[in-house]
């Protein structure tokens, strides 16, 4: 037979050629493998649908999260309050602000300006003609009982009964007051006083002059908005003097007779006879109010956000910040937070991708014949790649978007739809909410998450021989030993970061250090997968053929414990953080101790302060010996520097705190703040301001003022004070002795002596900070914290350690009673009678019960935490397990085929699971120990070095979850064996 | 024997001359099997003699008209319906040839085999070369029987090819074993002597 | 004559080193031109496949040199043999040939996808028209039979300007009769002007090619080649 030496040209059409750019070949192999991937996953869909679902699930919670905040934060809500405090019929509500006022559309921002406020004969004038003007606002602070209950409350005083009014207060029983001598309450308020319709109440002013009132309770209401009224009662204008601190913007000017009425409304609805628009307001702002217009609200001016100060055409300009003055620190908290999202992005992201990759190293093996075709048709090696890599993106692109639809769906859904909204704000619902394009990045992140699983696969696809693949032989590829060795080095270094972080106190650089941790682990995973394998040659047979399978295939199994062994290290580590914590706090949380109520007396700026510390502490004791005959009391003092300002209520007041020697400093996780006052050894400091960090770790910044640093007029009671004591009798002859008793731990300096340190503020606002000063102390573990620091009479006398502080009533005074009455229920409590009667005296205090008012929470903290850690070793070893009895090729599958019973298959099933998570638990438990036993220092907030673990817990995670995780997979596996063919 | 019951098939759809006989014969088995006329007339005396034939009349020009009779049709019925019994095979001269070759000594066996299993190739290429070149044959009256012949051979010729596979794997399995016994053990006694030890 | 497409030159592949080295291919040597189709015949572990693997650039060879259309698979990187396997040869195997989530007509356009080529779906389609089967050019292989499967395979193992065609026992899981229409089609292919080498261990589809080369343990012990054109069943006879 002759050989056909010219080609015979079929009646085809012509090759096309290659394209030129190599960018489009690029993408024409892209679009190969992107059809390969979707078609495979459209055949193994339940598969793809677990992938889905753990790239869908972290983000739709993301992007709820951010929709639901833009959708509650739109000024809409501000706007929709502000529409309701106008209730059914106002077109308007004005408030009287000084002259030359100006607010925000939705009046949630005002700047007052300096004339005198707008009379309601000049708000008639000012409006067009034929308006009604109805008076609406005031409130009074009162005392209301009924019979021997009282409770301290505010009275609105709002002239309910003319129609402008309509749509303002919710009747839920009776009726609003008709007359001056009828007086709604709220439900809650009512229950309080244990009153029914119909009952007589009494009204004491509490503050102003005494004014009583005796009203019958005829309605119970309910304001439609919270801005509607300051109160928990309505009642009819007139029948209370007006507080004329309690009005909006400023307290009203008050007449130079203090004991004169002041019945000047500042509240007013209007009704016009035409729509008021934005320069209608804008003309009330300069003659002194401040304006809701509902044709504003409804239909706002576009040139101003509606939460800013507005002018006539636009927003207040903002003064250019000073490139001088940004704060670099600003800046650099700023990025530092940056860092932070960062570094726990990628956490998640590993994560899920640890969780993920099962899933595609088992896809690479079932694909192992697609994929040798491609390489014998001529693919190269990075085609095997794209085509695994594109599974990935396939479904991290799927999975994004679902995770995007369900979480708007369900803000839509919870927020807008449901009949109770739960997560309405403020009860207006959220409508549609908003989804910004910015929700693509975090699908982005998914489909990364969804990449990085796939990663190893796509490289092992690359690197296979086309021959085995063909063959479906599938030799073990070789444990390089570099790997686990790489991997140590990881973890070493993770190691070493994590101790850098803790000496700088620098978050970031510990986040970094765990997700350097965290891959060497992952590195090392493999070799710790195929050793501990071995260790199957001692169980029953079904029990070592599952773990023989899983060591078989490292990948998968690797993956997944790594899974596990994350939860499992974060669960230990934060449960020891958090014990060690409260090792320490659970006896130093307490302000008070059980059995005592504490009065804190406030000497402010008001008109009562104005009787003086002294008078107000008077009348506070009083009212004690009147509720609690003869109950002993301790009395704390605040203390300020000798020669700061002494006007009660001024800033400039001085502040005296305790300060920590350097090395046990605390920033709560943030380096020492600029101007913070640090004590070098040596004795002198470094540093200027009056911010400091006191011993508790709290800037004075967020203290308020003194608190810290407190004087015990009496060292006798000290024992009230404090409670039960270790040895009360050494610590008071201290006190008694000049020295101080120091509550916080490690805060005293090698000679057994507190530093404390003062600062002042200068008229120009600069602060100074004083000298520090050592106090002999000692330090006294107790049941309460009242104070930081307590010092007795003697310290503060001439010759005396803290010589430079004087006491200061005016600064803070606290009277901790004990009293000897107890509760009764048919009485209010002891606590609640201080109160009114404190009210009543005109005494401005705050009074709470001693004893721990948090509830045991550790114990719920750690089930939270040790259900977390089940859930997900659940969730890896149930996936790996079902991934393994469904692949073909396993030696479960030649196990059915020599006729093996069925239960033999949930035995396998719970072995092979159980195994992943025993693995992942172990190994997480040591990394969690570990990180748990380096970083406790940091997290600890007193600087405790004390590593207190909880037992429980980690026994729960090294037995309970691998056997729970076992027993899940025996229950949830079908013991009938279907023969699938075997393609090995 | 064959051919007696072909032609007797033949007559048995109408009598007919001793040349048509021979005709149809041929044609029907594709030209495979070319009859010699006086082959034809003998068997059918002979199937005369038997009862099987009878002459239904004689020409002018002296050729015999046959016909088949009823006993004639009985057997042909039976030839159909019975198998052909392979119970004596043919003296087949390849098989003896190898038969003897094997035991022979100073015979490369797997010379012969070889050459033979080329030369059966050979035939095989042939015999498929004419089943390509007549795929496009127009008559298709003969087309199924001589493609029915044709890939009879082509069967038997790949048999043939895989007998000889078969003995040549016999003969390397068998020539392993040999000459393991005979290669001297490392202590120089006979292997041979070893293997009965295990 | 024209230059051989494949050739293999004194080919040695070993697998495995000392002791337990396994010689595959021992000093094979073997042309093949255009138009010509040569079977390759052996017992099981006699180097079959492997020949079929070096030829296509899928192994590589430990001696000896192999040349596709004139060029030394040894001087390529792996990218370059994978780009001969799209230009210049085609793999058929005995059975599953095709990705089962592409359709026919997506598998038989595969080499030249991958090949950075646009628009390939009507010469794809052409392919297929050649082979008979244009009817299921959407199909999928798992709606195909087995037959249909094969024809689609030599389709894309003959795409483009692919000149090679390497078979491994393509027809041994269909019935003799499939067998025979898939043999006639590669036959076909091979007379219009491509190289073919098949791998076969039954005879009657050896018969099929212009020369049959017997391996045994790694060696060409022999070949037949056919030179005779018969004009009748009794020359043969």
């Amino acid at each position: 037979m002759t050989a056909v030496l010219e080609r015979v040209e079929p009646a085809t059409p012509p090759l096309p050629p290659r394209h030129p750019s190599r960018l489009a070949r690029w993408w024409s192999s892209w679009r190969v493998a992107i059809r390969l991937a979707r078609r495979d996953a459209w055949r193994g869909r339940g598969r793809a649908l677990l992938v889905l679902l753990l790239i869908a699930l972290p983000v739709s919670v993301v992007v709820a999260e951010i929709s639901y905040s833009l959708a509650s934060s739109k000024a809409r809500a501000s706007v929709s309050q502000a529409l309701l405090s106008l209730g059914t019929v106002a077109d308007a509500r004005i408030m009287t602000a000084p002259a030359s006022a100006s607010q925000s559309i939705d009046t949630t921002s005002a700047s007052t300006g300096s004339g005198p406020r707008a009379t309601r004969a000049d708000l008639l004038a000012a409006l067009p003609a034929g308006s009604t003007v109805v008076d609406a606002g005031g409130s009074a602070p009162v005392v209301i009982e009924a019979g021997r209950w009282g409770i301290t409350s505010a009275v609105a005083l709002s002239d309910v009964r003319d129609p402008l009014d309509a749509g303002r207060w919710r009747v839920l029983d009776g009726r609003l007051p008709a007359s001056p001598s009828e007086v709604a309450l709220r439900g809650d308020e009512i229950h309080r006083l244990q009153a029914h319709l119909g009952d007589t109440l009494t009204l004491t002013t509490t503050s102003g002059a005494v004014h009583v009132a005796r009203l019958t309770l005829v309605g119970e209401v309910e304001p439609f908005s919270p801005w509607i009224a300051y109160g928990d009662a309505v009642a009819l204008p007139g029948v209370l003097p007006v507080d004329p601190t309690t009005t909006a913007y400023g307290p009203v000017a008050v007449d130079a007779e203090q004991q004169k009425l002041t019945l000047a409304p500042s509240e007013f609805l209007v009704r016009t006879s035409r729509p008021l628009t934005w320069a209608d307001v804008r003309a009330l702002n300069a003659l002194g109010a401040v304006v809701a217009s509902r044709s504003v609200l409804e239909s706002p001016p576009a040139f101003c956000p509606v939460d800013v100060v507005c002018l006539d055409d636009g927003p207040v300009p903002q003064p250019r910040a000073d490139p001088a003055f940004e704060d670099p620190q600003a800046l650099e908290a700023a990025a530092r937070e940056a860092a932070l999202v960062a570094v726990v992005v990628v956490l998640v992201v590993l994560q899920v991708a640890l969780l993920a990759g099962p899933a595609f190293a088992v896809q690479l093996r079932r694909r192992q014949r697609e994929l040798g075709l491609v390489g014998a048709s001529g693919g190269t090696s990075a085609d095997l790649r794209r085509a695994v890599l594109a599974s990935g993106v396939v479904l991290g692109v799927a999975g994004g978007l679902l995770g995007i639809a369900i979480g708007w769906l369900g803000v839509l859904v919870l927020g807008g739809m449901l009949p109770w909204a739960p997560l309405a704000d403020n009860g207006v619902r959220l409508g549609v909410p908003p989804l910004p394009w910015y929700v693509l990045g975090v699908a982005l992140i998914g489909v990364i998450a969804a990449v990085v699983a796939s990663l190893v696969p796509a490289v092992l696809a690359g690197r296979g021989d086309v021959v085995d693949a063909l063959r479906g032989r599938r030799p073990l590829p070789a444990l390089r030993t570099r790997t686990p060795v790489v991997g140590l080095l990881l973890g070493a270094a993770g190691v070493g970061l994590l101790l850098y972080g803790r000496a700088k106190l620098d978050t970031v650089i510990l986040g970094v250090g765990i997700i350097v941790g965290e891959l060497g682990l992952v590195l090392i995973m493999p070799w710790l997968v195929v050793q501990t394998g071995r260790l199957g040659r001692w169980l029953p047979l079904s029990s070592r053929m599952a773990v023989r399978d899983s060591g078989r295939h490292r990948l998968r199994t690797a993956a997944a414990a790594c899974a596990v062994a994350a939860a499992a290290a974060a669960a230990v580590a934060t449960s020891t953080w958090a014990a060690s914590e409260s090792y320490v706090t659970d006896s130093t949380d307490v302000p008070y101790p059980p059995g005592t109520i504490a009065v804190q007396v406030f000497v402010d700026g008001t008109p009562e302060s104005q009787a003086g510390a002294a008078t107000l502490t008077a009348r506070t004791t009083g009212v004690l010996e009147s509720v609690a005959p003869g109950s002993p009391t301790a009395v704390l003092v605040g203390l300020t520097p000798k020669g700061a300002s002494t006007t009660p209520g001024s800033m400039n007041q001085g502040s005296v705190g305790c300060v920590v020697p350097v090395p046990a400093m605390l920033p709560d996780g943030s380096t020492p703040q600029r101007g913070v006052s640090a004590v070098a050894p040596a004795g002198g400091y470094a540093g200027d301001g009056v911010e400091w960090q006191g011993c508790s770790g709290r800037s004075s910044a967020d203290g308020g003022l003194g608190g810290e640093v407190m004087l015990l007029r009496d060292p006798a009671s000290l024992g009230l004070l404090l409670g039960p004591i270790a040895d009360v009798t050494a610590a008071t002859s201290v006190l008694e002795d000049g020295g101080a008793v120091v509550l916080q731990p490690g805060s005293l300096d090698a000679a057994g002596k507190v530093v404390l340190q003062s600062g002042t503020i200068r008229d120009d606002g600069t602060p100074v900070a004083g000298p520090p000063f050592r106090v002999p102390a000692a330090e006294v573990l107790a049941g309460a914290l009242p104070a930081s620091v307590i010092l007795g009479p003697k310290a503060l006398a001439p010759g005396g350690a803290a010589a430079s502080l004087r006491a200061d009533d005016a600064n803070q005074v606290v009277v901790v009673v004990a009293p000897s009455t107890a509760d009764r229920p048919d009485r209010p409590t002891v606590a609640d009678q201080i109160t009114i009667g404190l009210a009543k005296a005109r005494v401005n205090a705050g009074v709470q019960a001693g004893g721990s008012v948090r509830p045991d929470s550790a114990a719920v903290q750690l089930a939270v935490i040790g259900a977390a850690t089940l859930l997900l070793a659940l969730l890896a070893g149930l996936m790996v397990t079902a991934l393994a009895l469904a692949d073909g090729r396993s030696d479960i599958t030649t196990l059915a085929a020599v006729g093996a019973e069925p239960r033999v298959r949930r035995r396998i099933a719970a072995s092979s699971a159980g195994f992943v998570a025993a693995l992942g638990c172990a190994t997480g438990a040591v990394s969690g120990l570990i990180l748990a036993w380096l970083l406790n220092p940091m997290f600890n907030r007193f600087g405790s070095q004390t590593t207190v673990i909880h037992w429980w817990l980690v026994a729960f995670v090294l037995l309970g979850v691998p056997l729970v995780t076992a027993g899940a997979a025996w229950l949830t596996t079908r013991s009938r064996i279907t023969l699938t063919r075997r393609r090995d | 024997m064959a051919i007696r019951h072909g032609l007797l098939a033949l007559l048995d759809e109408g009598p007919a001359y001793g040349y048509q006989l021979k005709a149809a014969f041929e044609e029907r088995t594709g030209g495979t099997w070319p009859l010699n006329i006086g082959q034809v007339y003998t068997t059918l005396a002979r199937a005369e003699r038997d009862g099987l034939v009878a002459q239904l009349d004689v020409a002018a020009d002296g050729r015999v008209v046959y016909e088949i009779t009823d006993a004639g049709r009985h057997e042909v019925a039976r030839w159909f319906a019975s198998p052909v019994r392979r119970d004596a095979p043919a003296r087949d001269e390849l098989t003896i040839k190898l038969a003897v070759a094997v035991t022979a000594p100073g015979v490369d066996v797997k010379a012969l085999v070889q050459t033979q299993r080329s030369e059966t190739m050979r035939t095989l290429q042939a015999l498929t070369r004419l089943k390509i070149d007549a795929a496009d044959r127009p008559d298709p009256e003969s087309d199924t029987a001589w493609h029915l012949v044709l890939e009879r051979l082509i069967f038997d010729a790949e048999a043939e090819a895989r007998w000889l596979d078969h003995v040549e794997a016999r003969l390397l399995r068998a020539a392993a074993s040999t000459t393991s016994d005979r290669t001297p053990a490392p202590d120089g006694t006979d292997r041979a002597n070893q293997g009965s030890a295990r | 004559m024209t230059a051989p497409v494949l050739e293999l030159d004194d080919v040695t592949r070993i697998h495995g080193s000392g002791a337990t080295a396994v010689h595959a291919l021992r000093g094979v040597s073997l042309t093949v031109a255009a138009g010509e189709l040569v079977a390759v015949m052996g017992p099981s572990g006699s180097g079959k496949s492997t020949l079929l693997n070096v030829a296509g650039g899928l192994d590589t060879v430990s001696a000896g040199a192999v040349r596709v259309e004139g060029t030394d698979l040894a001087s390529l990187s792996r990218a370059a043999l994978a780009a001969v396997r799209r230009r210049s040869a085609g793999y058929v195997f005995q059975d599953l040939n095709l990705i089962p989530t592409l359709t026919a007509v997506e598998n038989v356009a595969l080499p030249l996808e991958l090949d950075g080529r646009r628009r390939v779906r009507s010469y794809a389609l052409a392919a297929l028209e050649e082979v008979g089967v244009a009817d299921l050019a959407d199909r999928y292989p798992d709606e195909m039979s087995g037959g249909q499967q094969q024809r689609v395979a030599i389709a894309r193992a003959l795409v483009g300007e692919r000149r090679l065609v390497l078979a491994d026992e393509p027809t041994g899981a269909l019935d003799s009769e499939t067998g025979e229409a898939v043999l006639a089609l590669l036959r076909r292919r091979v007379d219009q002007g491509c190289a073919g080498v098949l791998v076969t261990h039954e005879s009657r589809h050896a018969a099929w090619a212009d020369r049959v080369v017997y391996l045994r343990d790694g060696c060409i012990v022999d070949s037949t080649a056919y030179d005779v054109s018969p004009g009748s069943l009794e020359t043969v006879r």
